[in-house]
């Protein structure tokens, strides 16, 4: 199905679970992964980097608007992972360019570990995955969604041109499903695996790890480890950004990833 | 009808003053907390040994003054209950008291990680107390599952898997295996099984949640509502009566209990002056909490699912809880002398016809000897005239009737779940 925008929406079957996913741009593959809460209602950053590559952007498998009835038997985020790195398979996929955001991130790292040969190159923003010895994680399950997005912020202005102050039910409605995916998937350990950090020696996939310098979601000693357990990785701070950095400085963040654009389309 | 003595064993002795923390509950607002992340650094321990020991000689007055049971819970991390593991108060009870039964509404079986153990500490209280276990069963509420960290998404699923697993250590003969979606067992063989036959009685507390009236109507369970007012009693009757209709059961009395909050006292002043204690934390019977602690995602009935979205963001004030005149008009609370109290439990009793009455009599920081003058006064004046009433208006009980037992138990353990070596 096109929409007017140029995105194109499709899905595709995995054992009578749907999937569903957008796609957008011409150039090289890029596979984007959100984060937990999902896509904010603008664009910008997306379409930004379609301008440069094909952009494959997936909802979740079991969050919203991913029909999160057919998800219920994934049981981790590891499952969540071998699903996406079956239907990027199954849609003929491969050399992908991978931007995970957040909670993305760490997906992408799973799909990474189990599938090097998938991905040509990641782009890692605050992935979460990593247990921190010297900081939590926020916990983002004993406050409300609306308040947890704020927080993803460095700039509350932005959180508000993007959302509005008062962001409407449907929104509200959109966080609290992405939460029960969530939930279902990480509740405990709280967004980590105890395995990820060792599972990444067999990544062999070259990436950079984004950090918003005011993140207050996930601590940067998590990019800080996830760099030191990657074969091929490199940290780069990302000025007055919080967590939610392609959403507040898209521009910045497309830019990054187009300086690692294969100099000929795959 | 039975008659049950209950308090939430509240620890009084915190300084009040110390719970100043506010923390944001969304939509720009603030709300001070006693529960959760309220530090338990206000917890005394001197306070605490006190306050135990006058909650156990209560309970054995309440034993010898006649209550046909003292009913136990368990709640975590906050001051209003100092019940943390129900099957402890129940097996001291077990060890104490002669007559009463040990009604425990109930265990929270999703934060159970051991549900054998928990039927094998069930089996001891049972067997040493000579048969007078009644086991309820909870889900737990919100804050419950986060401080155990047991996922609320799996709450009902883990609520029902145990109930199943509990039942089954009770009447199946082991050794078996179990292989469930969250409980796993090589081998289920408990050395310590029930002494009534074919288990406990089972009843259910609740606040209305359709989704758990209807699991215990399917299943002949009596339903405790707990603080719920004529207008919530009269659902849950409805529902529940529809849900056993469709199981074969035919509901009555012996399926239904109310609790109510009822203080007595020889001074109408001081019965008064007590029951404003059953105000305290604004009359939140389960602490302040950000409503994300009460009710996490996943938890919830999806019935509900709009409104706890709303007031999870701040969007929609929680829902207060009624003041105690409003409680006083809804019959969820009588205080005064005997007389007067007998007045107003007559009425509860005629319109809601319940086999089970439940007495919260004890809050706050009502003192020692007025708990004890509460129980006593109870005792000799309001249940003898409440039990003659409900005998005249024909109200069975659960035990004059054998309500509370699963009729729908499964067959013996299949063969592959037998265990070879």
């Amino acid at each position: 199905m096109a929409h007017d925008d140029g995105w194109q929406e499709a899905e595709v079957d995995f054992g009578g679970s749907k999937l569903r996913y957008r796609v957008k741009g011409d150039g090289p593959p890029l596979l984007l992964l959100p984060h937990d809460n999902g896509y904010p209602p603008d664009d910008t950053f997306l379409d930004t980097l379609a301008a440069d590559w094909r952009v494959y952007a997936p909802w979740l498998p079991g969050f919203h608007n991913s029909n999160p009835e057919d998800w219920t038997w994934l049981r981790d985020t590891r499952d969540l992972s071998l699903v996406l790195s079956a239907v990027m398979r199954d849609l003929g996929l491969h050399d992908l360019t991978v931007v995970g955001l957040g909670y993305g991130g760490w997906v992408a790292a799973e799909m990474a570990c189990a599938n090097p040969l998938l991905f040509r190159q990641m782009v890692l923003l605050a992935p979460m995955g990593i247990r921190p010895d010297h900081a939590t994680i926020y916990d983002q399950f004993l406050v409300g969604s609306e308040h947890y997005a704020r927080r993803c912020f460095h700039d509350i202005d932005a959180f508000e041109r993007v959302y509005t102050p008062e962001p409407p039910f449907e929104q509200l409605e959109a966080w609290e499903t992405d939460r029960e995916a969530l939930i279902r998937l990480a509740w405990k350990p709280y967004l980590y695996d105890p395995s990820l950090e060792r599972l990444l020696a067999g990544a062999h996939v070259p990436t950079v790890v984004l950090h918003g310098d005011d993140d207050r979601v996930v601590p940067r000693e998590c990019s800080e480890r996830y760099v030191a357990a990657l074969q091929d990785a490199r940290l780069i701070d990302l000025p007055n950004c919080g967590h939610a950095a392609e959403v507040e400085d898209p521009a910045g963040v497309a830019r990054i990833v187009n300086e690692v654009r294969p100099k000929v389309a795959v | 009808m039975e008659i049950l003595y209950f308090t939430e064993q509240p620890m009084s002795a915190y300084p009040e003053e110390a719970a100043t923390d506010e923390i944001p509950i969304g939509g720009g607002k603030t709300q001070r907390v006693t529960a959760l992340l309220f530090s338990n650094k206000h917890f005394s321990s001197e306070e605490g040994s006190r306050l135990y020991k006058e909650r156990m000689e209560e309970y054995k007055l309440a034993d010898e003054m006649g209550f046909d049971g003292i009913m136990l819970n368990e709640h975590h991390t906050a001051p209003f209950c100092m019940s943390p593991r129900i099957n402890l108060f129940a097996a001291m009870l077990a060890a104490t008291t002669q007559n009463s039964k040990i009604v425990l509404l109930g265990n929270p079986l999703p934060v159970n990680d051991n549900p054998v153990h928990l039927a094998e500490e069930l089996s001891i209280i049972d067997m040493m107390s000579g048969g007078r276990l009644v086991s309820g069963f909870v889900r737990g509420g919100g804050v419950e599952n986060i401080q155990a960290n047991t996922n609320p998404a799996f709450n009902r699923e883990r609520f029902e898997e145990a109930h199943d697993l509990v039942m089954a250590a009770w009447t199946r003969e082991g050794p078996f295996r179990w292989e469930g979606k969250h409980f796993d067992y090589r081998v289920v063989n408990p050395w310590a099984t029930p002494l009534q036959r074919p288990h406990p009685p089972i009843w259910i507390p609740g606040v209305a949640s359709k989704e758990t009236v209807m699991w215990a109507a399917k299943k002949g369970y009596p339903y405790i509502g707990l603080n719920t007012n004529f207008d919530v009693s009269d659902k849950i009757k409805q529902l529940y009566s529809e849900s056993a209709a469709e199981a074969g059961i035919t509901a009555g009395p012996q399926h239904f209990g109310q609790l109510l909050q009822c203080h007595v006292s020889d001074d109408e002043e001081k019965a008064e002056r007590n029951a404003q204690e059953f105000m305290w934390m604004r009359g939140e019977f389960t602490g302040l909490a950000h409503p994300v602690w009460g009710s996490p995602t996943g938890y919830g009935s999806p019935s509900n699912r709009k409104s706890l979205i709303e007031i999870s963001n701040g969007r929609r004030p929680m829902i207060a809880p009624p003041s105690k005149d409003q409680r006083k008009l809804d019959k969820t609370f009588v205080w005064g002398k005997p007389k007067q109290v007998i007045d107003q439990l007559k009425t509860v009793i005629e319109n809601n016809r319940p086999g089970v009455l439940a007495l919260w009599g004890n809050d706050g920081r009502i003192n020692h000897e007025d708990s004890k003058l509460c129980i006593r006064l109870l005792g000799e004046e309001v249940l003898p005239e409440i039990r003659e009433f409900a005998k005249s208006l024909d109200i069975k009980s659960p035990s004059d009737t054998g309500a509370g037992y699963n009729l729908h138990l499964e067959s013996p353990i299949p063969e592959y779940r037998k265990v070879e070596v």
